[in-house]
């Protein structure tokens, strides 16, 4: 992944108009589940990733293929997510229906109910930390918050989802 | 912290599993970017095109008056700068700066006053007095080329005057300005030329027909004194008119009569304080001593002149004109104050001492045009004039005056001036320079308090027999 990656980001870099699609097709999937734990909706999140790639394009005779693409696309992702969040001022985001309500999909529909407990930036940094794998460093190079913070918001995460699950509160 | 906490991950992992980007998001982003591209290229097109309208507007302005009115973009660039300067040195100045610029430039105060009457603001009154002075053009030119609407830049090109000149002439306001701010607490100007005369500056607190005091000095005002305001003469009631209606300001040059009176001499009224004289003022605060004397050359047309006054346009002061003024004129040569005459171009060499200008020389630059008229005139109107018959005995060109043997046998010096009239018996003019030793003469003349006689015209009766180089004095 991670050469076929840096292979692709050399393609890019020389001007190749296809491999920003592969570029694109590499990414996207991640990208749109870190985005989803921070907007919570579908709508907003697209948003997000038309913006976030047509930014990369602008950028993309500009990449380092030995910089870290990925945590590079993240933060204009992040920073685009955050000015659609001000604009829009969302006290809640709302809550997607779900159908299925299988033993599985319980879960699921507590675990989405915690999570939209959280404040944005934590569920951001849950997110990144938990669904990207993404170490405490680059959340922090991300999110442009500091390392103490990072972990505090992480605990309280935690903790505010420990709750919900044991308690269903 | 690592990422050994497996529940958290598989929770999100779980939740998060079914969210994945839709089909069309792609072509969605595609689209997006295929949007911004056109976008681009267009934004370049219009950008490129108006980069380069720019260009060529900028390369054709320079060249080319493409600002209308304002002329060229250097014209423009200079006017910008120049009103710049003049807005922040009429800031600096503060009170008047109009009246301030034309001091520290020498303008007449009617120059001033033209400026100051007209609709200019300030800052451009500034700039105008400015330009003027520069140029050498009356402020009324430069005000009618305003007038048209042409801007400053195109103005200053048109007559000659750069950024550097305005720049220069506001250093000179100035420090002229900062010159007086150091003395502006000082007393008005009262300043001695010599033991008897005395020049006085100051507000006006009191006048009557005999007599007006300026900052606390009172003057007697005689028949022969000279009162003027803004080039024009003026009477003590208009003043008295004047000063009911607001604060007047005079400058006084008078005379310590024996009875420790001062008879005012000239008076030069004026509607703003004068700036004081700082040589003077700063060195010498009490006045007794002698004032320092500073050479100064004025040119311009002449628009006032009298027995003891003559103002010249573009100087801002007042010249005073005495026994000691050697005028001279093309054409003439050596001739007197009354050959000085308004509107002739003149050149003064003026003495500053304390603040009364004084002129040394007078230099006509008009040349002398003889008139049959002057001398009947002087003829019809002067009952003193004497008619002489007589011989040349000698020439003195150096000071235009011959000696002639009447034919009463006595010997009299005969003084040509600027208005003498030279004829000959057909009564066709003649050149000083063409008379000779010997020539039969008919003069008419008045006798000055020398025994020698102005000539007011003179005849020549015969052709001279005698080689001029060879006369010695009776023939």
């Amino acid at each position: 992944m991670d050469d076929e990656l840096r292979t692709v980001v050399t393609r890019v870099h020389s001007g190749e108009e296809a491999a920003f699609d592969d570029l694109y097709h590499l990414t996207v999937r991640q990208l749109y589940k870190t985005l989803y734990t921070y907007l919570m909706t579908r709508e907003d999140v697209e948003d997000v990733v038309q913006e976030a790639y047509l930014k990369l394009y602008q950028v993309r005779r500009k990449l380092d293929d030995t910089r870290s693409v990925p945590v590079y696309l993240r933060m204009i992702a992040i920073n685009c997510a955050r000015r659609k969040f001000r604009r829009s001022h969302p006290i809640t985001a709302p809550v997607e229906e779900e159908d299925d309500v299988s033993g599985t999909e319980t879960m699921k529909g507590v675990v989405r109910e915690a999570l939209q407990k959280l404040s944005p930036a934590d569920r951001l940094v849950m997110g990144l930390f938990y669904g990207d794998q993404t170490s405490i460093q680059d959340i922090c190079r991300m999110t442009g918050e500091k390392e103490g913070t990072v972990k505090s918001r992480l605990s309280r995460a935690r903790e505010r989802l420990r709750e919900v699950i044991d308690h269903g509160t | 912290m690592e990422h050994n906490d497996r529940e958290y991950t598989d929770m999100l992992n779980n939740e998060l599993k079914d969210i994945e980007p839709g089909a069309g998001l792609h072509s969605k982003v595609r689209d997006g970017i295929a949007q911004n591209i056109v976008h681009m290229r267009r934004r370049n097109t219009v950008l490129g095109a108006v980069v380069i309208a720019v260009v060529l507007t900028m390369g054709l302005s320079a060249v080319t008056p493409v600002f209308g009115r304002n002329g060229t973009l250097p014209q423009v660039i200079t006017a910008m700068a120049a009103e710049r300067q003049a807005k922040k040195i009429s800031k600096t100045l503060g009170t008047a700066p109009v009246q301030q610029t034309g001091a520290a430039l020498q303008t007449s105060v009617t120059t001033v006053q033209t400026v100051s009457d007209s609709a200019l603001s300030q800052p451009d009154g500034v700039l105008a007095l400015i330009i003027s002075n520069k140029s050498g053009t009356s402020v009324a030119d430069v005000l009618k080329l305003r007038a048209t609407g042409l801007g400053w830049g195109r103005i200053m090109a048109q007559l000659n005057v750069s950024g550097r000149d305005i720049g220069k002439a506001m250093s000179q306001v100035k420090a002229a300005a900062a010159t007086k701010g150091k003395g502006e607490n000082s007393k008005p100007a009262v300043s001695n030329t010599d033991g008897t005369k005395i020049v006085v500056n100051g507000e006006i607190t009191g006048v009557s027909d005999t007599l007006i005091t300026v900052a606390a000095k009172t003057f007697v005002i005689k028949s022969t004194t000279q009162l003027k305001y803004q080039g024009k003469a003026i009477t003590p009631a208009d003043i008295a008119t004047k000063l009911a209606a607001g604060k007047l300001y005079a400058t006084v040059q008078g005379t310590k009569q024996v009875d420790t009176s001062i008879l005012a001499n000239v008076i030069i009224v004026q509607d703003t304080a004068e700036q004081a004289t700082p040589s003077n003022e700063q060195t010498n605060p009490s006045n007794e001593q002698a004032a320092v004397s500073n050479d100064q050359q004025a040119r311009g047309k002449v628009t006032v002149v009298t027995a003891t006054v003559l103002h010249v346009d573009g100087f801002a002061n007042d010249i005073i004109l005495n026994a000691n003024t050697k005028v001279e004129q093309v054409g003439a040569g050596s001739t007197n104050i009354a050959a000085i005459k308004v509107g002739q171009t003149v050149q003064v060499h003026v003495v500053l001492s304390g603040v009364t200008y004084t002129a040394q020389q007078v230099h006509i630059e008009d040349a002398y045009v003889k008139t049959d008229t002057t001398a009947n005139e002087d003829q019809t109107t002067n009952s003193a004039v004497t008619t002489w018959q007589g011989t040349i005995a000698a020439i003195f060109p150096l000071n235009n005056s011959i000696t002639v043997t009447t034919d009463a046998n006595s010997l009299l010096v005969f003084r040509i001036t600027a208005t003498s009239v030279l004829q000959d018996a057909s009564h066709k003019a003649l050149l000083f320079a063409t008379l000779t030793v010997g020539q039969k003469v008919t003069i008419m003349g008045r006798t000055l308090t020398d025994n020698s006689v102005e000539v007011v015209k003179l005849t020549t009766t015969t052709s001279t027999s005698v080689n001029p180089g060879k006369g010695k004095g009776k023939h």
